[in-house]
C-alpha cells in the first residue's frame, strides 16, 4: 500500500521524517513515498494514502496521531479527525491550475517511471525524433 | 556540534583549499568557522595575508554577517528567526524566551525560506517549523 509523506524542507521542518519512520515502522506493508509537498504548508505533514476512490489526504499530522490513525484505518482512506478527504477535491488545490509545479506532490520526484508515466520527457523524446534543422527552425 | 580545535596551522589547512577562489574572504570565513565553530581573531589577519585583503576589509566582513560568530559556540547553535514573516506571528516573544532558558547559545536569524510554517528556527542545522521553546529543547543536544 502506498502512503504519501511530503520529503521537502518545509515539511521535514514540522516534524515530516518522524512521521513516514513511525508509519514504516507501524505500518506492515506500507510503501512510503517521500513526495513534494502539494503547497498547502498549513497542512503538512500532510499524509496521503492510496485508495480505490483515488488518494485520500489526512493533516496536519504528527508523530502522536499515528496510533489514532491505525485505528481509524487510514490505510484505507477510514475517517478520523484529521480526515481532509480526497486530496484533489481540497478547495484550494482544486481551484489551481498548475503549470511549472503540475507534478509536484503527485509523483516520487525521484523515481523517472512515475515523472515519465505523468507526461515527463514527452518534450525531450520529440525533440530526438526531430532533424537538426527541423528543431533550430521551431526554436 | 563537534568542531576542530583552532590553531594556526589548521587555519591555514583550511584557506589552502581555497586557494584558486576569486574574492573568497566570505568564503574563507565560512570554512573557518565550519571547521572550528567560530573565526578566531588571529583568522582576520591570516585571511587578509591570504587573499591578499587590507585587513580592515576582513573585518568589514566578519562584522557585518551576523551568521559568523568571533567567540566559540556552546554545544548548540540556536537561531531564532526575527524576519517580518516570523515576528508577524510572535517571533520576538519566542525570541525572548528561547534566549532567557538558554543564554548564548541564541543568535538572531534572518528567514530560512519557511515563512509560512512561523515561527522558525534552526538548531544545529536542522530547522524548525512551528517553533516553540518545548520544540527547540527537545531537539537541542
Amino acid at each position: 500500500m502506498k502512503i504519501y509523506v511530503p520529503g521537502d524542507s518545509a515539511a521535514i521542518s514540522v516534524g515530516a521524517d518522524a512521521v513516514a519512520a513511525a508509519i514504516a515502522s507501524k505500518v506492515a506493508g506500507s510503501t512510503i513515498i517521500r513526495n513534494g509537498s502539494r503547497g498547502a504548508l498549513w497542512l503538512e505533514p500532510m499524509v496521503e494514502v492510496e485508495t480505490d476512490k483515488g488518494r485520500v489526504a489526512y493533516g496536519p499530522v504528527s508523530v502522536e496521531d499515528i496510533d489514532s490513525l491505525i485505528t481509524a484505518d487510514f490505510m484505507h482512506g477510514g475517517a478520523h479527525k484529521l480526515s481532509l478527504g480526497e486530496s484533489e477535491k481540497i478547495e484550494w488545490l482544486a481551484s489551481q491550475d498548475r503549470v511549472t509545479f503540475k507534478r509536484v506532490g503527485i509523483i516520487d520526484p525521484l523515481s523517472l517511471a512515475d515523472y515519465e508515466a505523468h507526461g515527463g520527457l514527452v518534450g525531450l523524446r520529440r525533440a530526438i525524433s526531430m532533424s537538426t534543422e527541423a528543431i533550430v527552425e521551431e526554436v | 556540534m563537534k568542531y576542530s580545535t583552532w590553531s594556526q596551522e589548521a587555519a591555514l589547512a583550511v584557506l589552502a583549499t581555497l586557494r584558486e577562489e576569486k574574492g573568497a574572504v566570505l568564503m574563507a570565513l565560512q570554512a573557518l568557522q565550519k571547521e572550528f565553530g567560530y573565526v578566531h581573531k588571529e583568522d582576520v589577519t591570516l585571511v587578509a595575508n591570504f587573499f591578499n585583503n587590507s585587513r580592515a576589509d576582513v573585518h568589514g566582513v566578519l562584522t557585518f554577517y551576523h551568521d559568523l560568530l568571533t567567540e566559540p559556540p556552546g554545544d548548540n547553535h540556536i537561531s531564532v528567526c526575527v524576519a517580518e514573516a516570523c515576528q508577524a506571528v510572535g517571533s520576538r516573544q519566542l525570541e525572548k524566551d528561547v534566549k532567557a532558558k538558554f543564554g548564548k547559545e541564541v543568535h538572531d536569524g534572518y528567514c530560512f525560506g519557511n515563512c509560512a510554517l512561523g515561527p522558525c528556527a534552526m538548531v544545529n542545522g536542522a530547522i524548525i517549523g512551528r517553533a516553540s521553546v518545548e520544540k527547540i529543547e527537545k531537539v537541542r543536544v
